[in-house]
């Protein structure tokens, strides 16, 4: 009788270990997928107003504020985006477009208002800081989940949220050796991301703050990122948000760079 | 006093707008101090100035989205010994919007090409005078009162600038900043400056259109404009500066490469009161062409790497037709420029580099500065300008002894 429970309980957890395995290798990549629609391709298109907060290891604060424009192509992961700039003083009427690539480089361009040029910037190093805040271009707009190999290793609890934890290891080298995902079951949206580096020690982390409903869509409309080497960091806050408001393509171009549209930028 | 009133006027006229559009003060701008110091043993300052910069713009809330746009700089300059103050209306214009037509009238700055610091599809006047002394690099374009017209077709779009009166650049001329004055024939005893004409044949009209072709940026100018530098003609004991017809045609092409972004640039420079390159005193044809590369080396650290030359038409014709003891250019001249740009301290710091050596003309000129945003609002900067060559009447080896020291610091509101 002790033998066959023995064998049984083997058994199982043999069943099981398979079961897990099995259940991790395709569907954390497909959790993945998916909330990386829920975050960043939310509605064919999005605006937001955002204000950034940047603060120091000594806590001297620095703030950036911008309105955000997104648009989705219809048939493809590719995504433009367009970012007007009202603070500081100095970078004001300052514009800013990429054109997010799938499988190679964004384009971006910057325009710059005292010379009413428009430059081209090399976009190769997607770690660069975003206008100097603990978010790097990568996560403003967007990893692909192709690039990682993705591993479900439990399911948790966090605060309110039932969340799957799950390990993204990239397939080429990067600047962290893996992160681990906290995702939210109900909505897919990312309550917490740990990135480790190398020694297994976590270097940034993201949290998602606020989680509001904006036109049935879950949207985190509060987020921080800290660089815990610097202990540095960056708290984003929507202060509006909508989607499907119908951006039109042709705002994504020279011309509007030059001139915003004031209708969507306010 | 009365710039004084002038300054009171505008704040009190703005102030009213915002009233009227119940929003926020419709200004900002900056104050700026800007010292430069000479390091070539004159002791003196190149540059000692205050600059009250005020912007005053608005803009109605229908489908046309007329605005407007007046940016001032009140200097004061403390050089000039008199107790006054300069105004320079550094843009002042009206917008409007329709559907695919963008239309702009007033003083606007242009800034065409793809080059760093290197022009050729950019004819739009230029103060080198502020780049070489040290004030913000926004300073090295100068406005044009035109009229302009955007207009979009798919996805096509083309810029046609018109400019009624000639600006020419702002060059050193001896006061501020040394430079190579060129002989002067035996007997002449005045300089005059001629500018072109104010009539409508002299009007200058300049056309870009670009298109977005397979993740390129395309574009194509023609500009018919005037050299910007002045020539010389001889009237007996009188030397005038004027400024010769200029046709300028071009193209350029950007796009990404190599984890980089890679620029093209070309453009037939046709001296249009010397076609044929006969005349000495007029520069003759020329061909130019730039090639540049800029990349993110590691995060944080770009470097930007450029090669320019500038080919004369006509070049046996201009050595034989060379008055005597005019030191001769290379038929091609070419330059090389490096840039470097690392941003620190989470980006609040920036440190740069731009230098440019010619191996033609065997000169060069070198900037580095530091620039530290001290809060979001203040900013201060020190750098450096160093020029040199082997010969004194190429580019940059006339300015050897204008090496100078600069200081900047700028609180936005």
């Amino acid at each position: 009788m002790k033998n066959i429970s023995k064998i049984l309980a083997v058994t199982l957890v043999l069943l099981t270990l398979i079961a897990a395995n099995a259940y991790s290798a395709e569907d954390a990549t497909k959790i993945m997928e998916k909330s990386s629609q829920a975050y960043y391709y939310a509605g064919d298109d999005g605006r937001a107003k955002v204000t950034m907060t940047l603060t120091n290891k000594r806590g001297k604060e620095r703030k950036r504020v911008f309105t955000m424009l997104r648009l989705d192509a219809p048939d493809s992961a590719e995504q433009k985006y367009y970012i007007y700039f009202y603070k500081p003083s100095d970078v004001k009427k300052t514009t800013f477009m990429v054109h997010k690539k799938v499988g190679e480089d964004d384009s971006r361009w910057l325009y710059l208002p005292a010379l009413n040029m428009v430059k081209r910037i090399a976009a190769s190093d997607k770690h660069s800081s975003f206008i100097g805040s603990d978010f790097s271009y990568e996560d403003v707009s967007g990893r692909a989940v192709s690039d990682d190999t993705h591993e479900l290793l439990r399911e948790d609890k966090i605060g309110d949220y039932d969340v799957y934890v799950i390990k993204s290891t990239p397939k080429e080298k990067e600047t962290f050796s893996n992160v681990i995902h906290y995702i939210d079951k109900k909505t897919l949206l990312p309550i917490k991301r740990e990135y480790f580096n190398k020694k297994g020690k976590a270097v940034k982390l993201f949290d998602a703050q606020e989680i509001k409903i904006v036109a049935d869509i879950p949207t985190v409309t509060k987020r921080r990122m800290t660089n815990l080497k610097k202990n540095h960091n960056t708290l984003v806050e929507f202060t509006t948000v909508e989607y499907n408001v119908g951006i039109k393509d042709k705002i994504f171009s020279e011309r509007y760079l030059k001139k915003a549209p004031k209708k969507w930028i306010k | 006093m009365k710039q004084i009133i002038a300054v009171i006027t505008i704040i009190i006229l703005s102030a009213s707008f915002a009233v009227a559009q119940e929003e926020a003060l419709p200004i900002s701008g900056y104050l700026q101090m800007n010292y430069t110091a000479r390091t070539t043993g004159d002791d003196d300052y190149i540059i000692a100035e205050e600059r009250l910069q005020l912007t005053i713009e608005g803009y109605t809330d229908d489908d046309i989205e007329a605005s407007y746009i007046v940016k001032t700089d009140f200097i004061k300059d403390e050089l000039n010994e008199e107790d006054s103050y300069d105004i320079n209306f550094l843009e002042a214009y009206i917008a409007l919007r329709f559907d695919n037509i963008d239309l702009r009238f007033g003083r606007q700055i242009n800034t065409w090409g793809v080059g760093d610091r290197l022009f050729i599809n950019d004819v739009f006047p230029k103060d080198w005078v502020s780049l070489l002394a040290g004030r913000p690099l926004e300073y090295l374009k100068i406005a044009t009162t035109s009229a302009k017209i955007y207009a979009t077709l798919g996805e096509v779009s083309a810029e046609l600038v018109l400019t009624p009166f000639f600006e020419e650049d702002l060059l050193p001329d001896g006061e501020r900043l040394y430079h190579y004055s060129p002989q002067m024939p035996e007997g002449v005893t005045t300089v005059k400056k001629i500018l072109p004409e104010r009539d409508i044949t002299n009007s200058e009209v300049s056309l870009k259109v670009s298109a977005y072709l397979l993740d390129s940026d395309v574009s194509l100018y023609a500009h018919r404009t005037h050299w910007r530098t002045p020539h010389m003609k001889f009237y007996g004991d009188t030397a005038e500066m004027y400024y010769p017809e200029l046709g300028v045609y071009g193209a350029t092409i950007e796009r990404n490469l190599l984890g980089g972004v890679a620029k093209l640039e070309g453009g037939f420079y046709h001296s249009l009161e010397d076609k044929d390159g006969t005349d000495p005193l007029i520069k003759n044809s020329e061909q130019r062409y730039l090639a540049g590369f800029d990349k993110e080396l590691f995060t944080d650290f770009n470097i930007g790497l450029q090669y320019y030359t500038e080919i004369m038409t006509g070049y046996e014709d201009y050595k034989l037709s060379a008055p005597e003891g005019t030191p001769l250019r290379d038929e091609a001249r070419q330059v090389a420029s490096l840039s470097v740009r690392y941003l620190l301290l989470d980006s609040t710091m920036v440190f740069s580099i731009y230098t440019q050596y010619s191996p033609s003309d065997e000169d060069y000129y070198f900037n580095s500065e530091l620039k530290y945003n001290i809060t979001d609002e203040l900013f201060a900067a020190v750098g450096a300008n160093i020029f040199g060559g082997e010969e004194e009447h190429t580019m940059f080896g006339q300015f050897a002894e204008n090496d100078n020291i600069y200081t900047q610091l700028r609180y936005s509101f």
